[in-house]
């Protein structure tokens, strides 16, 4: 327990000392130490590492929480800086999103590269139910995220004929399609020029796009989406966490291993497509709902083919079908280039690099995919289903 | 529409097709031989119309002059040359490594690889992420027969794109490498075991299907005088959808797939009003349609065969 | 080529590391080699000896620790300090604009550099420049970087209309005050916020203008519309278009093309087929140097029109030929026409920047010296009272003429100018040999 506490309070500190550093040279720098740090403790003090890594298994629940904990003070932390709170809102928006297409394309091997496409969905949704037709934005948020599970569904209709590589054609043409379709439905998703104005959300009858007065110290309204991120990006961990672990997720495991012996097993695989591109396409739904009242205007070119790519690269990054992986994965590419904006040109090639990179030295991702281990409690709660 | 303005539209689509043709020989010939879809076979595009401009330099520092027809040739040469490397590069580093590993993998990195080549063409030539203009090779003005114009650059594409698909013919069902391609396509281990060198095969797969695309990326910037870096994205899509339209693995479906495109998307723009919107939303509808239902290609299971 | 790559990429590269005013930076510098050759020093020791000892580890890790803390805190010292009035310039220096954004930016630090110079002023002046990638998203972001850095009093800058639209009511919400310099988007100030004001003229000034020439004055009666589907060419087309129509003109056909296509043969054999007198097309230089092109590949000779977006030698390069006789409408005059035009260039060039001003430089420089202006009338830093001064400048006399705001926060000095390509170069309209005679360009 307290060897989880101080481990998160280090990483904790490291991340506000990076978050603080500006000059680029002392990024590299900062992160140059990282790096030799890690490699040198893994090589050194592997069996620490090991133990450390086992704790953390035993007690995810417990990481969590305190993980929670300390998010919960971050705000006050980089007092406010509302800079810096916009990139971790996008790096939790862009992690709920991997965590969903990790769900569809770790976990159940359904290739999608077309996800910006549900975000897409999502952000439209809520931008014309508030915009257009005035409902509240909680209520519209859940329809985002019913919608992209909508639109999962169809593009997974195609999808259950089609595998691989032909997959990945249908994904890229549905991302491309969604895109074309908001450019041209103009009378309701304003064509172009997108949706502006979006009206952000109230709580308890704030208005969270003000600012908000502590009384010491008062933080501009990312402050408020900072909250409600985390809140949903929690939430999406836990069901992921759930699904994955379920009967399910397992199923899902053996689908994407060998369809064909699944399907001997008696999986209805038509089912545990759809469902996996429904729930996927959720969280992305979600995330883009959020987006656009956060930040109040939507255009098309916002949900591109690069935002697809951008968001599979997390999760190789992290390691395909990891769910810290997706986290860490999506903390990495949002955070990191975001201190160097001075090469912003750059950062498409970097994410190419990483894609190749990991691919073919680091197959399975920073924090790969651990196969289950089945709790005798948990095998027997399986059974009774 | 009069008969001339309809044979214009032909002449249109016979240009638009022969390149989408030259494009899905590629993809084809990958997955019948290699069982690898490569995303990056777009950018070999990208990189044979880059090689074409730049070579330009070079080719006159050694007496040629522009406009002749060594220097053609000489741009021909290199543009092939380059595609080659391209692909046995590409074999090298990120197909042959990734061999045994699972499709989605494959994909992604061939998809690593097509963003790297691109963002590299973009930040390291100089100007380059502005689009680049293409120089006429030949002087010559559109010629007039009874009403329909023909761009002599058009003539020259189409001739180009015969001979090279008449020589990838002649190689594939003529030569004993051509045998030895057949024979890995249809079945990888029984070639290995008729002691035909598969790696070698797969090289040369690579090195041609390559090359044919980087010479449909200088046929590109002949046609329209201008070149990008992120042209390859289109052209590579649209090169698959020609090749699973013909079915992928079949190298006379491929080229049967991508004039289909040609003429489809032309007669689209020509007839839909606003069709020139969905231009290139077309291809991607009709392959979506292709894989549900026909996911062996147009020409139906009995003309499937590899290669 | 390597040595190419080496001057275009490497160098600003560097010159992007060792930025922010010199002293500063001297002392950063320093401690960063320290660092460098200690950490290294230390680590090729402790590689070099026991590899082996765990004591070592903890060694190398508190060290590094340690070192980070030491550099988080030199950075911190270096960040704070100076008691001038920062004005934030928000731009693309990234992207697809990034040449645009360049010169503005460029321009933006020459008038920040003469006002420090001229010592008539209270205040001395810091820019603070941040990077809108010609993105939505990234401008956000970009946006709320001025807002959180407290010192900025006022913002200027933008050229994409995406990005000035999705920024203008975070700046509005904040008590920023925003001088639009290039975005031409109508809605911009649709808001009347009194925080945002826009020195340049907005988009449908030009497209009245020149759907007004095209009809009454040339007499074009058929016109055929393409738009590239974007906000910026959809919205010059279906503004030309309307004030065509107005005045009696019909318009033939609509068509869209994407962005990046590069076929149009198709489209223009149909179009070719109606006989129109006129083509509008809404849209950037790319993909109207396509469209020329291959109207020339198919000998048609009518009329073909455009909006400022074309404006750009791309054009003319990509056209070759046949950009002969083209014709685009733009805001504002050419440069060395303008009141302040060759003063600035001259200006500019002595500056010795590694980038021209493009087409738009000094419209940042304006924008800059109005700001700068209003912050020395309302001789505060409260934000509200320098909204209130940029909104209340009159007749200030700029580079591009006498700027005054409107209630809705446009500049009230609206230039339009008609250009045509003439051998490969863009001439202004009422200096360039070729004319519209019987609509057609014919050379006089």
């Amino acid at each position: 327990m307290i060897k989880i506490l101080l481990t998160e309070l280090l990483g904790y500190l490291l991340f506000l000392v990076f978050v603080y550093i500006e000059e680029p040279i002392l990024v590299v720098a900062f992160i140059a130490a990282m790096a030799i740090a890690g490699i040198t403790l893994k090589k050194r003090a592997g069996l620490l590492l090991q133990e450390l890594e086992k704790t953390y298994v035993e007690n995810i629940g417990k990481v969590g929480l305190i993980a929670v904990m300390i998010a919960l003070t971050i705000p006050f932390a980089i007092m406010g800086d509302s800079y810096w709170l916009q990139i971790l809102n996008f790096m939790m928006l862009n992690a709920m999103m991997a965590l969903g297409l990790n769900f569809m394309t770790g976990r159940a091997g359904l290739i999608c590269l077309g996800y910006a496409a549900f975000m897409a969905i999502g952000a439209y949704t809520v931008g014309i139910l508030t915009l257009k037709a005035g409902i509240s934005f909680w209520i519209a948020l859940p329809f985002a995220g019913v919608f992209a599970s909508l639109f999962g569904v169809i593009l997974g209709l195609p999808a259950l004929r089609v595998k691989g590589h032909y997959l990945a054609l249908v994904t890229i043409a549905f991302g491309l399609i969604v895109q074309e379709l908001l450019l041209n439905l103009e009378s309701v998703t304003g064509g172009t020029n997108g949706l502006i104005d979006i009206p952000s959300p109230h709580f308890l009858g704030i208005d969270m796009g003000t600012t908000v007065n502590f009384g010491f110290m008062s933080m501009t309204y990312q402050a408020n989406f900072y909250y409600l991120c985390l809140a949903l990006l929690v939430l999406t961990t836990v069901v992921i966490y759930r699904f994955s672990n379920s009967l399910f997720g397992l199923a899902l495991n053996a689908m994407r291993e060998d369809q064909l012996a699944a399907q001997c097993y008696g999986l209805n695989l038509t089912n545990y497509k759809l469902l996996a591109f429904a729930i996927g396409a959720f969280f992305g739904g979600i995330a883009g709902g959020v987006y656009a009242a956060m930040i109040n205007f939507i255009a098309p070119e916002n949900f591109g083919y690069s935002l697809s790519i951008i968001v599979i690269s997390m999760i190789i990054l992290g390691g395909l079908d990891s769910i810290p992986g997706a986290l860490v994965g999506a903390f990495f590419l949002t955070v990191f280039p975001e201190k160097f904006r001075a090469f912003e040109d750059y950062r498409v090639m970097f994410y190419g690099i990483i894609i190749v990179l990991c691919l073919l030295f680091m197959r399975e991702g920073l924090l790969p995919f651990k196969h289950r281990i089945f709790k005798p409690k948990t095998a027997a709660r399986g059974e009774e289903n | 529409m009069t008969i001339e303005l309809i044979v214009q539209q032909i002449l249109n689509a016979l240009g638009l097709g022969i390149m989408y043709a030259l494009i899905a020989v590629g993809f084809t010939l990958f997955f019948g031989v290699i069982e690898v879809v490569n995303f990056a076979h777009g950018e070999v595009f990208m990189l044979g119309a880059f090689v074409a401009l730049l070579s330009g330099g070079i080719l006159t520092s050694i007496g040629l002059t522009m406009g002749s027809v060594p220097y053609f040739l000489g741009i021909l040469v290199l543009v092939l040359l380059t595609g080659s490397i391209f692909g046995i590069l590409l074999e090298r580093f990120i197909v042959r490594p990734m061999r045994g590993a699972p499709d989605i993998m494959t994909l992604l990195i061939t998809l690593g690889a097509s963003i790297i080549t691109r963002e590299a063409v973009m930040l390291f030539v100089p100007n380059g992420r502005n689009p680049q203009p293409f120089p006429k090779l030949f002087d010559v003005d559109s010629i007039n027969i009874g009403g329909v114009l023909i761009k002599p650059e058009t003539i020259l594409c189409i001739i180009l794109s015969a001979v090279l698909i008449s020589g990838l013919y002649y190689i594939i069902e003529k030569t004993t490498f051509g045998r030895y391609i057949r024979a890995t396509a249809q079945d990888r281990e029984a070639a290995m075991m008729m002691g035909i060198n598969v790696k070698k095969v797969f090289i040369i797969t690579l090195a041609l299907g390559s090359a044919l695309g980087a010479v449909a990326g200088l046929m590109n910037g002949l046609s329209y005088g201008i070149i990008k870096f992120n042209m390859g994205f289109a052209a590579g899509i649209k090169g698959f959808a020609a090749a699973v339209v013909g079915g992928l693995g079949n190298v006379y479906g491929a080229i049967a797939g991508g004039m289909l495109l040609g003429f489809l998307e032309i007669f689209v723009v020509s007839t839909v009003p606003d069709g020139s919107s969905y231009q290139d939303l077309i291809s991607f509808v009709i392959v979506i349609l292709c894989l549900v239902f026909r996911p062996a290609g147009i020409f139906g299971e009995r003309a499937y065969e590899k290669v | 080529m390597l040595f190419i790559t080496i001057q275009h990429r490497i160098v600003p590269m560097f010159q992007v590391l060792y930025k922010g005013d010199e002293a500063t930076s001297c002392i950063k510098q320093g401690v960063a080699l320290l660092f460098y050759k200690i950490f290294f020093a230390k680590a090729k020791l402790i590689i070099k000896k026991n590899w082996g000892e765990q004591e070592m580890l903890k060694k190398i890790i508190c060290f590094a620790v340690l070192m980070v803390f030491l550099m988080g805190m030199v950075s911190g010292c270096g960040s704070k300090k100076s008691e001038t009035v920062k004005i934030g310039f928000i731009g693309p220096l990234t992207g697809g604009n990034a040449a645009v954004g360049m010169g503005l930016k460029h321009s933006a630090e020459l008038a920040v550099k003469q006002a420090n110079e001229s010592g008539k002023n209270k205040y001395k002046y810091e820019l603070v420049v941040v990077d809108d990638g010609g993105d939505p998203s990234t401008a956000v972001s970009a946006a709320n970087k001025l807002i959180a850095d407290k010192g900025v009093v006022a913002v200027f800058g933008h050229f994409n209309s995406g990005c000035a639209l999705a920024t203008v009511p975070i700046f509005h919400k904040n008590g920023m005050p925003i001088l639009v310099t290039a975005a031409i988007h109508p809605d911009i100030t649709k808001g009347s916020f009194k925080e945002v004001t826009r020195i340049m003229t907005a988009a449908n000034v030009q497209n009245e203008f020149a759907g007004n020439l095209a009809t009454q004055e040339w007499g074009v009666k058929k016109i055929a519309l393409i738009h590239d589907k974007t906000d910026y060419g959809k919205t010059n087309a279906t503004q030309f278009a309307d004030t065509a129509k107005k005045n009696g003109a019909e318009i033939i056909s609509e068509d869209g093309i994407s962005v990046g296509q590069q076929d149009f043969a198709a489209l223009l054999t149909k179009i070719k087929a109606e006989n129109p007198e006129a083509i509008y097309f809404g849209g950037v230089a790319t993909e109207a140097a396509l469209l020329k092109r291959q109207m020339a590949d198919l000998q048609m000779n009518c009329l073909f029109l455009s909006d400022s977006g074309i404006i750009s030698d791309t054009f003319n390069k990509i056209a070759g030929d046949a950009a002969q006789g083209m014709i685009a409408f733009n805001i504002g005059k050419p440069l060395e026409d303008l009141p302040g035009g060759k003063a600035f260039i001259k200006a500019y060039d002595d500056a010795k920047f590694t980038e021209p001003h493009e087409a738009y430089g000094h419209f940042a420089y304006d924008s800059a010296n109005v700001v700068m202006a209003a912050i020395e009338k309302a001789g505060t830093t409260d934000k509200a009272k320098i909204a209130e001064a940029i909104r209340a400048t009159n007749n200030y006399p700029g580079v591009i003429g006498n700027i005054s705001f409107d209630d809705r926060g446009e500049n009230t000095l609206k230039l339009i100018t008609p250009f045509i390509s003439e051998n490969g170069k863009w001439i202004p309209y009422y200096k360039s040999t070729i004319k519209v005679v019987d609509k057609k360009v014919a050379k006089q």
